[in-house]
């Protein structure tokens, strides 16, 4: 009886951690005369091969897809997300797609890397922030001509021998926001003229001044993390500069000085502690729910969380330094590309194009608060007429040639949470010489791209 | 050679005069053994002999394999600031923490034996914060350190004192990072005090007071050798654990300000985890990991006396 009972113990502990692991989904292999898994044995002559397809990004997953079948979304943003389903079913019938949500940022990055070291990734990955860095990797199939003729160049990004690998359907750059009713309240015009750096400084730190401690101007929040880093990439691009790229920082320049010492002043406009947050949170929470700050540097999707939250907004396109001239920064991107170990890569392209459609462009664009890809809608002047906030960031969007935040040659992540926290953070937080920060700054860098 | 030496040999030797019954339970143990090893090797020995592998190698986890670099990751982290420093960090701040939780929950585990109603729910109420998620709890220890309108900045205004930037001091978030960790390891070390002062046996308590002893004397000659080696399993865990905190820094202070509370654990998880830095994240993980050994190697051989040594 005792025996028994060990044994049982000791089955039961080996069948437990063995039903711990799963086994990878073998891709499905279109070329062979084989059966796969999908198709019954014999296969009659006129039935077409159908696709399994793995998408990780912008579509719905099949439970999210039954339910919604089944109670039309009322949500924009879902009803898009649905229409991707039904738009891969048009344009390829025989494609079998699953979506799937790996989540977003850090946690997705690190599950398609890992399937991607498996040798089984899926067919299409996404993401943001790191897609270039897939990119350069040459992990990423270039995309076909028609895809790339159809969107806007600033949704697509290169592989290290300039070729388009991967799309996003939408996106943003920043505006400057403003509140107009807090504005009012401190007398102050409601639709204030801002042109120059100068000009932005005088106006927050006269609301600041009048707001008492209960209404604060506002500034460039400085948040130790890629929030910061990118509200802050306008800025310099402005005079002219970057914070560098490949294995070349520029920081230790009198343009960033320049920069800095003006974030540092502006930063007494932001209540102490907020801007330099490692949590964004509360920051937007004041100048959203709280309406508390009049100006921010934010993307495209304020003008939304504006509206949902009454708050009666303004914008215009941030302003400039004595002698400098339009720039900004991608933000807000979700690249999709299909990965170079997918076993159906033009069924994949189907799945991109499918994420591309127009009806769901249209409604992204309406009433989502971004920019979408498809020229077509994009450039359209009828797309954006109800959005009368995004018209001055979409013309400039239009007009220039905007890039997302530079890529390092090595240690990409280190390099950004150095420039977030020890220059960045550090110039808002400390007292330190602005000089100082920088140049021990650009050292730190050169010695982590050697 | 005498016959009784040669029967002691022939018992000793291996499978020579065993019973059936002995072989029979020879074979369940190791049936009791081969899942947990197994599941030992594969979750623990190979991890490590693949993160050693990776200490001396270059990768990111997109190309085909890592590249062999010999010892360039432990050169990189015995020159560089952003490793040494953190790495100093871990032993300071979780020095602190581990001596800050010996104290307060030795007394707590006084507290704990005293017999009074209810000494199990305060027992429960002690021992909750370490079974809670860390991400929930630093979430209500972040929310009240906010600069603005957080929950102690309000009480301060409250009380007419100027609000406190937490989050710009390091004083202050080294301050929080470690009364989190006790706040969290308080109730488990109390325990395991509490089980150390219910082992010793009552009867030295009888024989001190019969020779006089006062209370203060008996805590200090019966109850304290008495705990030697519970503290010992206390100290020992401890430095352990200190050597891994990272979860605290990651929820609390995030590294900052300025990376002024970064620890090496912390720098390991972003290493391995957001900049796929893998070779270093290896390197680093091996010293640790060789540094935490040697401590508690020195620890147990200067902590216990040799009668203690033999039983643990």
């Amino acid at each position: 009886m005792k025996k028994l009972l060990v044994v049982a113990i000791a089955l039961a502990l080996i069948l437990s951690a063995a039903a711990c692991a799963t086994a990878p989904q073998a891709p499905v292999d279109q070329t062979t005369e084989k059966p796969t898994t999908e198709q019954p044995a014999t296969q009659p002559q006129d039935d077409p091969v159908r696709v399994a397809i793995t998408a990780v990004g912008y579509g719905m997953t099949d439970e999210e897809f039954a339910a919604a079948k089944a109670n039309p979304p009322t949500d924009n943003y879902v009803l898009a997300k649905m229409l991707v389903n039904e738009w891969v079913e048009k344009i390829n019938p025989n494609i079998d797609v699953s979506f799937q949500n790996w989540g977003w940022a850090e946690p997705l990055d690190q599950k398609q890397r890992a399937s991607i070291l498996s040798g089984v990734p899926p067919d299409i990955v996404h993401g943001e922030v790191f897609m270039p860095v897939y990119a350069m990797q040459d992990i990423l199939e270039p995309l076909p001509q028609d895809i790339v003729d159809k969107v806007h160049p600033n949704f697509l990004i290169n592989d290290a021998q300039g070729r388009p690998v991967a799309v996003s359907p939408s996106g943003a750059i920043f505006l400057l926001f403003y509140n107009r009713g807090l504005l009012r309240e401190l007398g102050l015009p409601e639709d204030p003229v801002i042109n120059t750096w100068e000009d932005w400084k005088n106006l927050s730190d006269q609301i600041t001044e009048k707001g008492g401690g209960n209404i604060w101007g506002g500034g460039i929040p400085t948040f130790p993390h890629m929030g910061g880093a990118l509200r802050v990439a306008p800025f310099i691009r402005q005079m002219g500069l970057d914070f560098g790229s490949g294995s070349t920082p520029t920081l230790n320049t009198p343009e960033w000085k320049e920069l800095l010492t003006y974030i540092r002043e502006m930063n007494k406009n932001i209540p102490p502690g907020i801007g330099n947050n490692p949590d964004e949170g509360p920051h937007w929470n004041l100048w959203t729910s709280d309406q508390k700050i009049v100006f921010a540097v934010d993307g495209f999707w304020r003008i939304r969380e504006a509206a949902v939250n009454d708050v009666d907004a303004g914008t215009m396109n941030l302003p400039l330094p004595s002698g400098g001239s339009y720039a900004n920064c991608l933000v807000g991107f979700n690249y999709h590309g299909v990965t170079r170990a997918s076993q159906n890569k033009e069924a994949a392209f189907d799945v991109i194009r499918a994420i591309l459609n127009p009806e769901s462009q249209l409604i992204i664009a309406q009433n989502v608060g971004r920019v979408v890809a498809l020229r077509s809608i994009l450039e359209d002047p009828a797309t954006y007429e109800q959005l009368p906030l995004l018209q001055a960031g979409l013309d400039a969007f239009l007009s220039y040639d905007i890039q997302g935040l530079p890529v390092w040659d090595k240690n990409d992540a280190q390099v950004w949470e150095l420039i977030n926290t020890r220059v960045l953070a550090r110039a808002t937080i400390t007292n330190d010489p602005v000089d100082v920060i920088l140049s021990e700054a650009q050292a730190e860098i050169e010695r982590l791209l050697r | 050679m005498s016959t009784q030496n040669v029967v002691m040999s022939r018992v000793h030797k291996k499978g020579r005069f065993l019973t059936e019954r002995d072989r029979r339970d020879n074979r369940l143990a190791l049936l009791n053994i081969v899942p947990i090893f197994i599941w030992y090797l594969l979750f623990n020995a190979v991890p490590i002999g693949i993160g050693v592998y990776l200490a001396f190698s270059e990768w990111n986890a997109l190309t085909a394999a890592p590249r062999f670099i010999g010892l360039r990751n432990f050169e990189n982290f015995f020159r560089s600031p952003d490793y040494i420093r953190p790495l100093f960090r871990q032993l300071y701040i979780g020095g602190m923490a581990v001596a800050t939780n010996f104290v307060l929950s030795f007394f707590l585990g006084l507290m704990l034996n005293v017999p009074i109603m209810m000494k199990g729910f305060f027992r429960v109420c002690d021992y909750m914060p370490s079974v809670t998620a860390v991400s929930t709890t630093t979430a209500v220890f972040v929310a009240l350190l906010m600069p603005f309108d957080g929950g102690l900045n309000s009480m301060l205004q409250s009380f007419g004192m100027s609000p406190v930037i937490w989050t710009h001091s390091t004083y202050w978030m080294i301050f929080w990072i470690v009364m989190y960790t006790v706040w969290r390891s308080m109730g488990p070390s109390a325990i395991l005090w509490l089980s150390g002062l219910q082992s010793i046996d009552p009867q030295l308590y009888e024989a001190a007071r019969v020779d006089g002893a006062s209370k203060l004397q008996e805590v200090i000659h019966v109850t304290i050798p008495g705990l030697r080696f519970t503290a010992a399993f206390i100290v020992l865990t401890g430095i352990i654990g200190m050597m891994q905190m990272f979860d605290a820094v990651m929820f609390i202070s995030a590294g900052g300000p300025v990376g002024t509370t970064d620890v090496i654990a912390f720098r390991i998880f972003r290493d391995g985890a957001r900049s796929f830095n893998l070779g270093m994240a290896g390197a680093s993980s091996v010293i640790v990991g060789v540094i935490t050994l040697v401590f508690s190697v020195i620890f147990l051989n200067l902590w216990l006396n040799k009668n203690e040594k033999e039983a643990a």
